[in-house]
């Protein structure tokens, strides 16, 4: 249990802890810590866009089927391709069947003639439905997350069609979204590095400040003062310079991080990031808000850090003590 | 009660202050404790208050065995104890009032309860006019006085006094006399180190001789 009047008990913590060592070092700790963040969820952010984006994007062209493949075609004349309009629609049919029911797509498109008409009219000089060949048709799929497709349903895809090809180019895609979750991985890294270092720096600061009290705290002790009390009355102290100390860290972070947000909202997956050149308020409100969440819960978590660094030192010295 | 079972007690490089000392020292007693300078009364003391603990051997205070208990059993038994220090050990930068209301406040009593006995006990002390001083604005003799009046304030059931008459004059030796054995009638169990045997013929009780590692109880004074 606490004094009511806290001052009564002749520990000076406000001198053994001064502020003004503490309060600029949390701040710095606050401000560094505010970088890693917004650093970890800008590569989260970066892995999210490139694994909902092309890289889960594949596409399957569907040949007309061939009649060199049906069984009962084999003695034909290998060099002819026949084109079967009805086979190549029931196949296609079976193809959008299987494709209906996987539970691996999120979505998928089969591009219609006008489509393949506009992609392929530059190559081709010629309206498709005047070229002598067949053209294949082509679905767009979209896998749900970062996977490639499986073995399972590209087998089903080649039983129904042998000369289907699948096309799956999101080899750059994996390896962006690979860099993108190693940045993250490293922000998270630096980000416990720096709270550690945090931790440590007020547990040397406790230090000092105990080992200037000693006197008292023996006189406490003696007087029958837990371990518990005296521990509460360093930790009140440290977890409220913590607390300053991250108000000042998050707030000087700020307009660095606005900067930053500013400058990579381009490549985010924002699909409104162009109003970011409208003016400062359409900016704002481009804002992601759980980073802003996150800035205010910033001096919490140093009010803790303090709490808890200052109670296991003084625990340790106190043991050490008697 | 205090008890000691085969109890040695030593600083490094010195000789030792308890070999294999065994004792008991039922709840309620007054005794004395003598001995030349530097042979450890004051470091005896220390072990009944569990500042230091025995180098081997086992000891009881008020049925708690102070080594197998844990340290927040020994800190709730060291409100029962109380020492008035030899130096005093008062803290500084408190004032009067606060040094003497401390241990109350530590056993988070009401500050009303506080303000009345503390009050009380400065009165008695004839301190009433210095409540706001700080210790190293007094004498000596005021000094221990503060020291004393710590030490009783929660009335303890162990009291330990070392030395707790050196800079008192001879009338307030009387009142402080009267005072611990108003504590003793009380239940309390009191231990005094002292050199004065003076004092020791004039309040005769127990006496706890420390001399070569071992304590000789000797009663005959009392007859
Ligand atoms: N913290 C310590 N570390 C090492 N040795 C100590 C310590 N405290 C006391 N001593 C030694 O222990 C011995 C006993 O000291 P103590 O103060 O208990 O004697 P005392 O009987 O109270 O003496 P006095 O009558 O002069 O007060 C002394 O030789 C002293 O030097
Ligand atoms: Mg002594």
């Amino acid at each position: 249990m606490l004094f009511k009047h806290k001052t009564t008990d002749g520990l000076k913590v406000n001198l053994a802890l001064p502020g003004h060592f503490l309060i600029p070092l949390v701040a710095a700790m606050t401000f560094l810590a505010a970088l890693m963040i917004a650093g970890a969820y800008a590569g989260q952010n970066l892995a999210h866009r490139w694994s909902n984006g092309a890289a889960s994007i594949v596409i399957l062209q569907i040949p007309p089927k061939n009649i060199i493949n049906s069984p009962e075609n084999s003695i034909s004349d290998t060099s002819t391709i026949v084109s079967d309009n009805s086979n190549k629609l029931a196949s296609l049919n079976q193809i959008i069947e299987l494709l209906s029911s996987s539970k691996e797509l999120a979505s998928f498109h089969k591009l219609s003639d006008q489509e393949i008409n506009q992609l392929l009219t530059p190559w081709l000089h010629e309206d498709i439905n005047h070229f002598a060949l067949s053209i294949p048709a082509i679905i767009e799929l979209h896998l749900k997350q970062n996977t490639i497709i499986s073995e399972k349903l590209k087998n089903s895809l080649l039983h129904i069609n042998p000369d289907i090809i699948i096309e799956q180019s999101n080899f750059w895609s994996q390896r962006l979204n690979i860099l993108a979750n190693s940045l993250q991985s490293c922000a998270f890294l630096a980000l416990f590095i720096v709270t550690f270092i945090a931790a440590i720096v007020i547990a040397i600061a406790t230090r000092t400040g105990l080992i200037q009290c000693k006197q008292t705290i023996e006189i406490l002790h003696n007087l029958g003062a837990s371990d518990h009390y005296i521990s509460v009355r360093f930790a009140r102290r440290n977890a409220f310079l913590a607390f300053i100390g991250g108000w000042i860290g998050s707030i000087f972070s700020i307009p660095l991080l606005l900067f930053l947000t500013y400058l990579t909202l381009p490549f985010s997956s924002n699909p409104n990031w162009e109003i970011i050149y409208q003016g400062w308020f359409s900016f704002l409100t481009l804002l992601p808000f759980n980073l802003l969440i996150l800035f205010l819960i910033l001096p919490l978590c140093n009010y803790f850090i303090g709490w808890i660094s200052t109670t296991l030192i003084v625990y340790y010295w106190l043991r050490h003590l008697t | 009660m205090i008890q000691l079972d085969n109890v040695n007690l030593y600083y490094e490089q010195s000789s030792p202050i308890l070999s294999n000392v065994s004792l008991y020292i039922p709840q309620g007693s007054f005794c004395w404790l003598t001995g030349s300078s530097g042979v450890g009364k004051s470091t005896l003391l220390r072990m009944f208050h569990l500042e230091i603990k025995p180098n081997q051997g086992h000891i009881q205070l008020l049925d708690t065995d102070i080594l197998k208990s844990r340290r927040s059993t020994l800190c709730n038994l060291k409100q029962r104890i109380s020492i008035i220090y030899q130096d005093f050990k008062l803290i500084p930068n408190l004032t009067i009032y606060d040094n003497i209301a401390l241990p109350l406040r530590l056993q988070n009593m009401d500050e009303t309860i506080i303000n009345r006995w503390t009050n009380r006990i400065l009165q008695w002390m004839n301190l009433q006019n210095k409540t706001r001083l700080h210790p190293k604005t007094l004498s000596g003799g005021e000094q221990q006085r503060i020291a004393i009046a710590r030490a009783i304030i929660n009335r303890p059931d162990i009291l330990l006094a070392d030395e707790p008459t050196n800079a008192l004059d001879e009338e307030q030796v009387l009142r402080l006399m009267d005072l611990f054995y108003d504590l003793n009638d009380l239940g309390c169990t009191i231990i005094i180190a002292t050199h004065n045997d003076n004092l020791i013929r004039q309040f005769p009780a127990p006496k706890l001789k420390l001399e070569k590692g071992q304590i000789k109880v000797d009663d005959a004074i009392q007859t």
